[in-house]
């Protein structure tokens, strides 16, 4: 196989959500001595946008997206120890990203993070019925520049506030944006509590976050 | 070039229900039996008030009043087929109703049309058939094509240049329900053999059936009975429908509109198979409800129609049923009322074909949209209906082991394979750049429009295109 050819196949197993395939790929690459950044960018980079052009065009469905983000991070595992020193991979921003405290549900936060994920975002998943502390603390940890809140119930709602208001105590305000959703939440109510954003669903959530951090416009996410 | 023809989904039920009991069932059979041997009916056709004195009627000449005994009236319809194919242009449009499945048509025939380009109301035209027929021939939903409105800019024998439109224009069977006096049938008879293009095929697979309305309450029409008369003898199914109104043309009650459709109906199928033994006839019940302060026609609840199937059931014959049909005068609310749970409860009950997709303002109005939008509803009826497959594949509990608690199951390879399977809509549901949903209206009319633009069905061959042109031609020679 020539060089091309791996990349090639890297981004094949990305586009039909091959985990395994994608894995043993990036294995036999490094093997063969290919450069662990290029396997990332002219492979796996490639998969991933063809993969979001294809759920843009309707091809793809969400399990797609997801499958297809699950081959990347498998062969992400593999090459990210073997990028060299000087070698950092290109990401769009760091996302801390967790359900408030009270609330269990964590699907649609799980979905987010794939989908930034698969969009270029590194993503500290920290779980559901995590305290404001807890986001807090990950921000510091990770020096992210984005954090996203989920809440499904009213009940818990408040508690997005509360993680804007801890930031805000900890210094940690500026250097933050902050994203809201779930199903009791609004544009106003992100208005409302200093949110700087908010998103009816993963595929905003992306758009937003892209927003949030001066990326370029993105077909079939940001149009 | 033209563009194949989607396959036809007729509405498939995994189970049924019963509306009548038996004993309600004999109520209704041992009033027509009544009904018809001591009120009976009123037949202004010397050829058929012969045909039922022949059969052992009793028939006032002078008055041309038909009675009919009820051995006379069972003998007839014993000769009459429980089941029989009607053809489309190539097999794969059959409607074979011996199948345990409903087929549905469009509803017919307006005389008003929203036009498809300018999207103002005028009046219907022989292009609002030819299109609304390649919109028909592309939906799946849709087994077969009723011209929809009226050909009104051919004042000559409309009714045959609505058959040209439609012909020329879906693969799909038609059958029409504006062909009803004796000398347009011949013509049409004509039109349809050349579609055939066998006698046998014309026979057995006919590419076109006559619906036939009786008048309200107990009398037939001279000219439409000699055309059904002309169908029948040439094979060519021909269904009797009779519109009772529930408060004027039929007592103001359910029972009593359904004893008195359904004795209009048995009356002519009874003719038709006297006449020609084992000619193909259906049964067709439509009534409708007088609107207490205007006197309008509005449409029944959809049980209504349900009982008209399990009437026709009883009599041994296939039925079309109401199945969709709309007072409303626009799209919206009102219009989707209805349609598909009466298409849901009559395919339950075991219907072989409805009709009524389409038309609003109580059948008088083609609007370009409501075809697509009637479909949806069509859609929602027949995934109501068809049951649930419990496979091993479909129980999936090995993924739901797989996945365990509080796992999710969108990154599965099974969630992947299903939701591809899944007949997601192309017109409810879909997304917009905001996040929300785009409006049904706007998606149905974006479909319509797509369709006009993009489907054209497998002409006929010139050979036949000329012959039905000489035809017309003929026709409006003759009838001018």
């Amino acid at each position: 196989m020539t060089t091309a050819d791996y990349f090639e196949k890297l981004a094949q197993a990305v586009i039909v959500g091959e985990p395994e395939q994608a894995e043993e790929l990036a294995r036999t690459a490094l093997a063969q001595g290919l450069d662990a950044l290029e396997c990332i960018d002219r492979g796996l980079t490639v998969g991933m946008k063809r993969v979001g052009e294809l759920f843009a065009t309707g091809e793809y469905f969400l399990p797609d997206l997801i499958i297809g983000a699950d081959a990347m991070k498998a062969a992400l595992a593999v090459l990210e120890p073997a990028l060299l020193d000087n070698q950092q991979r290109d990401v769009l921003g760091r996302v801390v990203l967790g359900t408030v405290e009270g609330d269990i549900h964590d699907i649609g936060k799980t979905l987010v993070g794939t989908m930034l994920t698969a969009n270029g975002f590194e993503v500290m998943d920290i779980g559901f019925d995590r305290p404001a502390g807890e986001f807090v603390a990950a921000v510091e940890e990770t020096n992210a520049t984005l954090v996203g809140a989920s809440t499904l119930l009213t009940t818990t709602m408040q508690q997005q506030k509360k993680i804007i208001e801890e930031l805000t105590s900890a210094g940690l305000r500026d250097q933050v944006k902050v994203m809201v959703g779930g199903a009791p939440t609004a544009q106003a109510w992100a208005d409302e509590i200093g949110a700087d954003g908010y998103a009816v669903d993963a595929i905003g959530a992306v758009a937003l976050a892209r927003r949030l951090v001066g990326a370029e416009p993105s077909p079939g996410i940001d149009d | 070039m033209f563009t194949q023809t989607p396959p036809i989904e007729p509405i498939a039920p995994a189970y049924h229900v019963r509306i009548l009991t038996d004993e309600q069932l004999e109520q209704f059979r041992a009033g027509t039996f009544q009904l018809l041997e001591r009120t009976g009916i009123q037949c202004p056709s010397e050829r058929a008030l012969d045909i039922y004195a022949e059969h052992g009627a009793d028939v006032d000449f002078e008055n041309r009043i038909v009675r009919l005994p009820a051995d006379v009236i069972l003998d007839a319809l014993a000769q009459a087929p429980r089941h029989y194919t009607m053809g489309g242009r190539s097999e794969a449009f059959d409607l074979d109703l011996s199948k345990p499945v409903t087929y549905e048509a469009t509803d017919g025939t307006g005389t008003k049309t929203i036009d498809y380009a300018s999207r103002e109301m005028r009046a219907s035209i022989k292009d609002d058939v030819a299109k609304s027929a390649r919109v028909a021939d592309y939906l799946s939903s849709i087994s077969f094509y009723w011209p929809m409105v009226s050909a009104q800019d051919r004042p000559i024998a409309p009714s045959l240049h609505e058959l040209d439109a439609s012909f020329n224009n879906t693969l799909k069977h038609v059958q029409t329900p504006t062909v009803v006096e004796e000398t347009t049938a011949r013509y049409a008879i004509e039109m349809a053999r050349v579609v055939a293009e066998t006698e046998e095929s014309l026979r057995s697979r006919p590419p076109l059936s006559l619906l036939i309305c009786t008048i309200a309450p107990l009398a037939q029409d001279a000219g439409a009975m000699e055309a059904a008369l002309v169908a029948a003898e040439a094979g060519v199914p021909v269904g009797f429908m009779s519109m009772p109104n529930t408060g004027s043309t039929a007592p103001a009650t359910i029972a009593g509109t359904l004893a008195v459709g359904d004795a209009e109906i048995v009356s002519a199928l009874v003719l038709i198979n006297m006449a020609f033994p084992g000619a193909p006839v259906y049964h067709s019940f439509m009534p409708g409800m007088t609107h207490p302060r205007t006197g309008a026609y509005l449409a029944h609840d959809g049980y209504v129609y349900a009982i008209g199937v399990e009437l026709a059931h009883m009599w041994g014959v296939p039925t079309l049923a109401g199945t969709f049909g709309s007072d409303a005068h626009t799209l919206g609310w009102e219009a989707g009322m209805g349609g598909g749970l009466t298409s849901f409860l009559c395919a339950l009950c075991g219907a072989e074909t409805g009709s009524g997709m389409g038309l609003l303002q109580g059948s008088t109005l083609l609007h370009p949209d409501a075809l697509v939008l009637d479909a949806e509803l069509y859609r929602r009826a027949q995934s109501d209906a068809a049951g649930l497959d419990t496979s091993p594949d479909h129980l999936a509990l090995d993924v739901i082991h797989a996945v365990g608690p509080r796992g999710h199951y969108l990154r599965e390879r099974h969630t992947r394979d299903f939701l591809r399977k899944t007949d997601f809509s192309d017109v409810v549901h879909i997304t917009d750049e905001k996040g929300g949903y785009r409006d049904p209206f706007l998606v149905a009319r974006q479909k319509t429009d797509w369709i006009l633009e993009n489907h054209h069905p497998e002409p006929l061959s010139e050979s036949q295109q000329a012959e039905l042109t000489r035809i017309l031609e003929a026709a409006e020679n003759e009838l001018t």
